[in-house]
């Protein structure tokens, strides 16, 4: 008799199988020959694509609505066979779409939808983020000088993700929310507008809601240089030298004002 | 303890409903995998609903019967998880999803046979030692079965039971899915099922799929529990000394609260007319 671990590997390939595979098959697998057995195992292989394609759109509604229901259904199909699930979570079986479509040929005509995908994901890791507070911007100017202030870390709010692409996709993304007619704009968007984007979520007790912000390139790359550690003085310093007109206070301010931070660490 | 009346599965949607109170439904039910994230909108409502409710931890992601053993990464996301909410029950299926690190997301059914029996037990003996509590298994849904196969399922989980001092979870939509499936009888199943240790009762309806001149029963969750289900329910209840917690459950088409409640409503009086009995 097969042990049990070789009856599960071979379930496994009957579930994943490209074709649904015949009773005969379905047999030699150590499953009873009862009337109707491939069409039981396509109960199980039927389920599995099922929950995994629920999730994707779950997760990606509006890559969906950009390419319809019938070509993201084939694109899932073609994610799993890349990229078989294997975590218990539906939403880390998810995580690697945005790099699947990136390489996937058949999406190549809208080469912005890589990274509304991505947008999208990170929307749900700032959704389902840990609770935190933001920083008080009175409270923080009041008890720190500006040379401890520099000397500082900016612990980043744990809802905070950002994204920089080289397409308009934080515009796409809300023309394409659910709750926004499927109709032309009256304003076409230019799709090969870079962007420079962070997602927070607000709001406290039963309100919660990830707000999508519109930055500069300056003011994002102090948000990254912030959310990798650096110390305040010196993340300032090193996106004023590579962006020389950029007004740092406005920037700085627009982040802690809007509660980017959750912590101030001297 | 789950209170011995009645639940339902916690579905988003019904969030502030069931906090507005009034619905007479004395427990909910989670699947832990949709909480497994540090914080957010769902974890506010949970603590706000668990504040007022006992909560039934139902998990779908253990993967109890593989050959592999446990994860223990998803073992330590429940034991987090059991830890911040402190739940009343905690349940699992007689079933596996994980095999060479894939995860099929769904509950696949295992040879009865002694191995399959070896892994299950160390399994569920790892998980309870890990919790510090018993937890109760499912029975399955099934939709085939093994060739060679050498108990019958009910033995099965008695040995299973016995073995690991768990508690049972009967699903008797699972029973009636099963028995209509894999051609047995679900009422001399009953006579060789270990009726003692049940801890909790799971109602649900299923649809039914024509393959030629067979009927497939599909336990998809999307409908009222059917007459032979309830049925079986009363024909339980009558057998057992302390009717257990009851859950309804619907998964797919998810219907207002307000429907929820009235079917809710039908298990809580065959419960009551059992307990005047």
């Amino acid at each position: 008799m097969a042990t049990l671990a070789a009856r599960q590997g071979q379930f496994s390939d009957l579930i994943f199988a490209a074709t649904p595979p015949p009773a005969a098959e379905c047999a030699a697998a150590g499953l009873r020959a009862t009337a109707a057995l491939a069409q039981r195992v396509a109960v199980y292989r039927n389920n599995v694509h099922h929950a995994l394609l629920q999730a994707l759109r779950d997760t990606y509604p509006a890559a969906q609505r950009l390419v319809g229901a019938e070509f993201f259904a084939a694109s899932v199909r073609a994610y799993v066979r890349t990229a078989p699930p294997t975590a218990p979570l539906l939403l880390e079986c998810a995580a690697g779409f945005a790099d699947f479509l990136r390489d996937f040929a058949p999406a190549r005509p809208l080469p912005y939808l890589p990274d509304v995908a991505r947008l999208e994901y990170l929307w749900q890791q700032s959704y389902h983020a840990a609770e935190a507070d933001s920083l008080d911007p009175q409270q923080l100017l009041s008890t720190a000088d500006s040379a401890q202030l520099a000397d500082a870390h900016c612990i980043c709010h744990p809802s905070v993700q950002t994204l920089h692409s080289d397409y308009a996709v934080g515009s796409i993304w809300q023309a394409n929310q659910a709750d926004v007619p499927d109709t032309e704009p009256e304003q076409p968007i230019d799709v090969d507008r870079p962007e420079w984007l962070a997602l927070l979520r607000t709001g406290l007790g039963l309100e919660a809601q990830v707000q999508l912000f519109f930055l500069d390139a300056p003011t994002l790359a102090l948000l990254n240089q912030l959310g990798a550690g650096a110390r305040l003085g010196a993340a300032m310093a090193d996106t004023l030298a590579e962006y020389p007109d950029w007004d740092a206070a406005a920037g700085f301010g627009f982040l802690l004002k809007n509660g980017f931070f959750s912590q101030l660490v001297k | 303890m789950l209170p011995a009346g009645i639940g339902l599965g916690l579905k988003p949607p019904h969030y502030e409903s069931v906090l507005r109170g009034g619905h007479g439904i004395e427990w909910f039910e989670v699947h832990p995998e949709n909480y497994m994230d540090a914080g957010g909108l769902p974890h506010r409502y949970l603590q706000a609903i668990a504040a007022d409710y006992p909560l039934s931890l139902h998990g779908l992601g253990l993967s109890l019967g593989s050959a592999d053993g446990v994860d223990r990464a998803h073992l330590r996301r429940l034991q987090n998880l059991v830890s911040r909410y402190r739940p009343a029950q905690i349940s699992e299926h007689i079933a596996w999803s994980r095999t060479g690190g894939i995860f099929h997301h769904d509950l696949l059914p295992l040879p009865y046979c002694q191995q399959s029996l070896a892994v299950l037990c160390r399994n569920v003996d790892a998980v309870q030692t890990a919790l510090g509590c018993r937890i109760f298994l499912e029975n399955p849904a099934a939709y085939l079965s093994f060739a060679d196969n050498d108990m019958a399922e009910p033995e099965f989980i008695a040995e299973l039971q016995r073995r690991t001092g768990c508690g049972l979870l009967l699903d008797l939509n699972n029973l009636h899915v099963s028995a209509t499936n894999n051609g047995f009888d679900a009422h001399a199943y009953l006579q060789a099922y270990p009726l003692h240790a049940v801890g909790e009762i799971h109602l649900a309806g299923h649809s039914v799929e024509q393959l030629g001149t067979e009927q497939l029963l599909i336990d998809d969750h999307g409908s009222p529990p059917p007459e032979v289900v309830w049925q079986l329910y009363a024909d339980v209840l009558v057998r057992l000394d302390h009717p257990p917690p009851v859950l309804l459950e619907w998964d797919t088409d998810v219907p207002p609260f307000a429907t929820l409640c009235a079917e809710a409503a039908r298990a809580a009086q065959i419960l009551q007319h059992r307990q005047a009995a």
